[in-house]
Parts: structure tokens; sequence; C-alpha cells
């Protein structure tokens, strides 16, 4: 499953970290470093699937850790109205 | 909050992550206190200009103004709004109005453009169109924002307050509250970006000054902790703006070029441009007019206002100096 950016999202990488306007809310938000990193990875169109290794070999978690840690930033993402 | 933050960060580290891009000096208006200088020049043509989107883009700008001129003037201004939204660009669009129609409206917003901002001078057609210098102009503009509301596209009104106009703003102000659109009242003409003046005759005068902008005493909170944030700006530090033949400019009213696009890239020029770099330096401890004012906490002198006003980079503006005035006796007396 390919988790893609919604139509219209602001979006900006400045120094590492993600800046993000919500389109709901119209609000500008930075993400984490953990959370600039995925979005990188979703801006890139790397697979869901495949996010959970990358991410496990980026911060020394287990992939099962990382799966739930994306499963989670992916629910606020959609519930936010960023993703699809 | 994030936006202030963002300002910080990228203002010190030089990125540009708020520009203008004019598409055109064309324009279907001939406002009596219009500052754009009409010149014969090439405009970039739309690969050009997709290009330097490109350039804006991985240069950490987010945030990303349309204007002209008219830039609904142009035939591709659509396929132009759809490349910056498409490269996640939050895009606003400066436009009069006038060519837009309920189905340009909903395209807007099919688009996700973020804001439409336009001027809207009087709810009098007379002055409206006395301004504009095109008979009609009131009832297209009318019609432009009743359709930008009903596709629910997001609207600003700006209006420069002027002498033919000023005594409206209270009904402006309800005009847009009624109709769900934010509103900025300015009222400072600037002058021509070649320096003339003769576009300022609208220009309120002193005893009028002083009443406008007493209206707006309660909505400020003045800093005394950056006072060089008040006299200088982030025009060239995150902050750029790109004229319709592919000048880049650390901002639409400091017409000093830093180079073309047409040819060095964006990030040569704003890392290398001596004119950049100067703007840059500004220190307060140069501006000699400015440094030991007792009002400066009051001021929003802009450079390049100075600049065209005076001549100099260095100079008070005559216009920040009056409203700083006023609104020191407001907030002191």
């Amino acid at each position: 499953m390919v988790c893609k950016i919604k139509k219209g999202v602001a979006a900006r990488e400045i120094k590492g970290r993600y800046y993000v306007v919500l389109p709901k809310e119209m609000k500008l938000v930075k993400l984490n470093k953990t959370g600039s990193f995925i979005f990188g990875l979703l801006s890139a169109r790397v697979p869901e699937k495949l996010i959970p290794q990358k991410l496990a070999a980026r911060y020394k978690v287990s992939p099962a850790c990382a799966g739930r840690d994306l499963a989670e930033f992916i629910r606020e993402l959609k519930k936010a109205g960023v993703l699809s | 909050m994030r936006e202030k933050e963002l300002a910080e960060i990228t203002e010190a580290d030089l990125i540009p992550a708020w520009a203008m891009l004019e598409l055109t000096h064309r324009c279907n208006f001939k406002c009596s206190h219009c500052y754009v200088v009409k010149e014969k020049i090439k405009e970039l043509s739309s690969a050009e200009v997709k290009d330097v989107l490109d350039q804006l883009a991985a240069a950490g700008c987010l945030f990303l103004a349309f204007t002209g001129g008219e830039l609904f003037l142009r035939k591709d201004v659509f396929e132009l709004l759809a490349y910056a939204v498409k490269k996640r660009f939050v895009v606003t669009v400066l436009t009069n109005a006038f060519l837009l129609d309920a189905a340009a409206a909903r395209k807007l917003k099919a688009l996700r453009i973020h804001e439409v901002s336009t001027s809207l001078y009087s709810l009098k057609a007379g002055v409206f169109d006395k301004v504009t210098g095109v008979a009609g102009s009131f009832t297209k503009v009318m019609g432009a924002l009743r359709a930008l509301k009903k596709a629910g596209v997001r609207v600003r009104i700006k209006t420069p307050l002027m002498t033919v106009n000023y005594a409206e703003e209270k009904s402006l102000a309800a005009f847009a509250k009624k109709n769900g659109f934010s509103v900025l009242f300015d009222p400072v003409l600037s002058p021509k970006n070649d320096g003339s003046v003769k576009n300022t005759g609208q220009k309120i005068k002193a005893g009028v000054l002083e009443e406008v902008v007493q209206r707006h005493c309660g909505g400020w909170s003045f800093s005394d902790k950056y006072p060089e944030r008040n006299v200088l700006c982030s025009a060239g530090k995150n902050f750029a703006a790109v004229s319709p033949s592919g000048e880049v400019l650390p901002c639409l009213q400091l017409p000093l070029s830093a180079g073309t696009l047409r040819e060095k890239s964006f990030n040569e020029i704003w890392k290398n441009s001596p004119v950049l770099k100067k703007i840059r330096g500004l220190k307060l401890s140069a501006l000699k007019e400015c440094a030991g004012c007792k009002n400066i906490r009051y001021c929003n002198r802009c450079p390049g206002l100075a600049l065209l006003e005076n001549g100099s980079l260095y100079g008070k503006s005559v216009s920040a100096c009056e409203i700083a005035a006023v609104r020191s006796g407001c907030c002191n007396g």
C-alpha cells in the first residue's frame, strides 16, 4: 500500500525538518525528526510496508516497534487531512 | 507560533521561506497609486517560471505569492498555479479580480489555492472606478468576490487608505466581516519603483493620518527587545522576490536587482549577490537617523520605502516616521 500525501498539502523540508500546513485547520506544524524522516519517505512515494524497516535501521528499534509508531503517525496525518 | 519560529530560523540561515513572484507587469487597471513602472520586458515563459518554482522549492521556499501587474492576463496562469501547488508551496494569489468569474473561482478552489488577495478600494462604484481608472471595474470585482465566496475560496481584502476612501474603513471592515473575508488596511502609498512620487497624490495628509492610525491603537504590540527588527526587515534574508523577467530582488518594494535567473541559478544569486550581501549587512547603527529615534519602538520602517522616498537604504522613511510619531502619541498620550 502506498500512503499518498494529498494534493494541495503544502510542505517543505527546511534544515532537516518538515514544515507542513495542515489542510483542515490551515495551521503550520513542524514535524519532529522521526516524523520528518517518515514524511520524506512518503514524499518520495516509498511504500508504507517498507518504511518500518527503514525506521528500525535508522533509529535502532525493532521493526515491530517502528511499525506501531508508523501506524500511529499515519493515523494522525490522515486525521489531519494530510494523507489519503 | 510556528510561523514566527520558522521566520527566525530561516532569517538566521538565509533561507527564502517566503517569496513573491511577479508574473507580469501588464495590467488591465490604471490605478492612480500603482507603484509598478511598466517597461517593455520579455516575461519569463511558462517553462522558465516552472524552473524558477523548482529552484525556489529547492531553496526552501514554502510561502509563495503570485502577483503582477494583473497575473490573470497571462494565459498560462492556471497551469503555473497548478504547478506551484504540485510543488507543495502555500500559494497565495494577488489579483485585482477583474477577470475572475465563477468558473475561475471554482478552478482556484479545485487547485487548493491558499488565499486570493484583492484590493477593494471602496464600496462605492464611482470611487472604486475612479481609483482603478476603469469604468465598470467595481461591478466586476464585486461579482468576483461573490464568486470566490460561493466557491469557498479564502479571500483577503487589502485596502490602501487614501484621501478618497479613508472614511470608508469601517464599512469596508464590516463588509469583509459579513462575507468571511480577512481585511488589511494600509495608509502607506509606495512611490513608484523608479522613485517618482507622482502616484502618491491620494496619500492621506497629517491630520487625517492621525485619525486613521489611532483607529488601530488597541491592536498594537511593541517590543523593545529587537529594535533593529522594527527598522530593518527580512527582505533578502528569508524573503525573496522575482520580477516578470526573472530578476531576483530582495523584495518587490526594494527594486534592486541581485541578478537575473536567465543568466544564473537562484541559488548562485541568493548566495553570492553583492546586493543581497549589502542588504543583509544593514545594521541599526548604520541608520544614523533612526538609531537614536525616540519612536523606534513604534516604527515599521521599510528599507525599500526609505530608498524610494529618500534615495538611501540608510535613511529614514518619511511615511514610517509619520506613522511612528502618531503611534507614539497614541500610546503615550
